[in-house]
């Protein structure tokens, strides 16, 4: 085969419809996520340490103080849905400078260039940049409050249901 | 004939500064051309151009036939693209690397697999494919990132500045599989240089990139003849680019040391 015919010839595999394509591509980049966790599980841990910390020492601490009015709503109930919140957006920045700092952006462009779903790359985004499960430490925070019989998301949608407060 | 890659009157501003000016280049099929410039030359924005990463200000390219303005989507798959900075996880294994390429660029499973094994093989890593790429030496990563831009068999190859950071020996080793992959697929491939003997070694034709603007084009041989009798390729560079005296441009920005720097750390 002469290269002027390597040229002309089609390149590539039938590519799936775009619908499908999506969820292929976005698997195919959450898997990578998921593996290298596979590979590191120690990762999960360090990313926990600060929401262990704030809330079994300083959501602890503070309760027991009852120094901010949470009305019927214990204390640890109030602090939750906030901590959630806090390790998610704190992974969303860290990741994202990790990203901006060029430790990651020779991977970013290597997904671009590849005819990879577009839309479907924003995973990499939600993995790598933002409260994935397996990458982030809010699933341990809130499986902290599961273990302790209530859930964070209960209260969140009903912040004014009076309710026993429960002591740790 | 058919050009692999053809620009015309291609121009990139950003702001006030055109990085590239007014780019008329053709490279034929099966061709292994050589971008030369000093840092800021270009060569960098030129390829992202290509790749459909940057749209050009003006000006249009065609990659293996595909318009990079308006089928995009035909000439990412026609190509494979090995970024100066590090593009393989460090987290992850080769196989598994190769195996995110594959899964992106939509290679069926059975033959996904073969590709894997067969491009380990070639690049000889075979019996490190199972560890972790952070572990690997900076000529390994390299041949492993060639490895997964090339997975897919495209027929254009780019790769800028492929051996910065690496010690001669690693150097040779990378040289060695380009012209092997070359020979082997017939890929046209496109590479980004500062390395005079790196073009001379391994590029048909080079062309001298100086403030965004082709200034000289033509075979290796050719262009040291051009200077004068007996002139090396540094001679041309110096020649054409005339940076040698121009402290204030020579060796790149801050930004740029800093980042080479990075680089070359990573590959270790």
């Amino acid at each position: 085969m002469t290269s002027l015919e390597r040229v002309a010839r089609p390149v590539g595999w039938a590519e799936p419809p775009s619908a499908v394509r999506f969820f292929q591509d976005a698997w195919t980049v959450a898997q990578g996520e998921l593996r290298k966790l596979a590979h590191d599980p120690t990762e999960l841990l360090t990313r926990a340490v600060q929401p262990v910390l704030w809330l079994l020492v300083f959501g602890q601490v503070l309760a027991q103080a009852r120094a901010i009015p949470t009305g019927n709503l214990g204390y640890m109930d109030f602090l939750a849905p906030g901590v959630l919140a806090q390790s998610a957006l704190f992974s969303a920045i860290f990741f994202g400078i990790a990203v901006i700092w060029e430790r990651d952006l020779g991977v970013l462009h290597k997904y671009l260039v590849s005819p990879a779903s577009r839309l479907a790359l924003a995973p990499y985004g939600v993995c790598v940049c933002s409260p994935c499960p397996g990458r982030n430490s809010s699933v341990i925070a809130s499986s902290l409050f599961w273990a302790r019989g209530s859930s964070p998301w209960l209260r969140i949608q009903s912040p004014n249901a009076p309710q026993a407060t429960g002591s740790w | 004939m058919r050009a692999a890659i053809e620009t015309r009157d291609l121009r990139r501003e950003f702001g006030s500064v055109t990085a590239v000016d007014a780019l008329s280049l053709e490279v034929r099929p099966g061709e292994v051309f050589g971008l030369l410039g000093p840092n800021g030359a270009g060569k960098t924005t030129t390829i992202k151009m290509l790749i459909t990463l940057l749209p050009p200000t003006s000006g249009s390219a065609t990659v293996a036939g595909h318009d990079i303005a308006h089928e995009a989507r035909a000439v990412r798959r026609s190509i494979g693209y090995v970024p100066q900075l590090l593009s393989s996880d460090g987290a992850l294994s080769a196989r598994e690397n190769l195996d995110i390429s594959g899964h992106l660029y939509h290679i069926p499973a059975p033959e996904r697999r073969e590709r894997i094994e067969e491009a380990l093989r070639f690049m000889g890593l075979t019996d490190v494919g199972d560890n972790l790429v952070r572990t690997y030496s900076g000529g390994m990563v390299r041949r492993l990132e060639i490895a997964q831009a090339m997975l897919h068999a495209p027929p254009v190859l780019f790769l800028d500045e492929p051996t910065v950071g690496l010690d001669p020996t690693a150097r040779r080793a990378v040289w060695e599989h380009v012209r092997k992959l070359r020979e082997r697929e017939g890929t046209t491939i496109l590479l980004t240089t500062h390395y005079m003997d790196e073009a001379a070694e391994l590029c048909e034709r080079v062309g001298i990139m100086h403030l965004g603007k082709l200034v000289a084009l033509g075979t290796p041989e050719s262009l040291a003849a051009e200077v004068g009798p007996g002139a090396s390729l540094d001679d041309v560079f110096t020649h054409f680019t005339g940076s040698e005296l121009d402290d204030t441009t020579a060796g790149g920005t801050y930004r740029d040391v800093a980042r080479t720097r990075r680089t070359a750390r990573r590959l270790g």
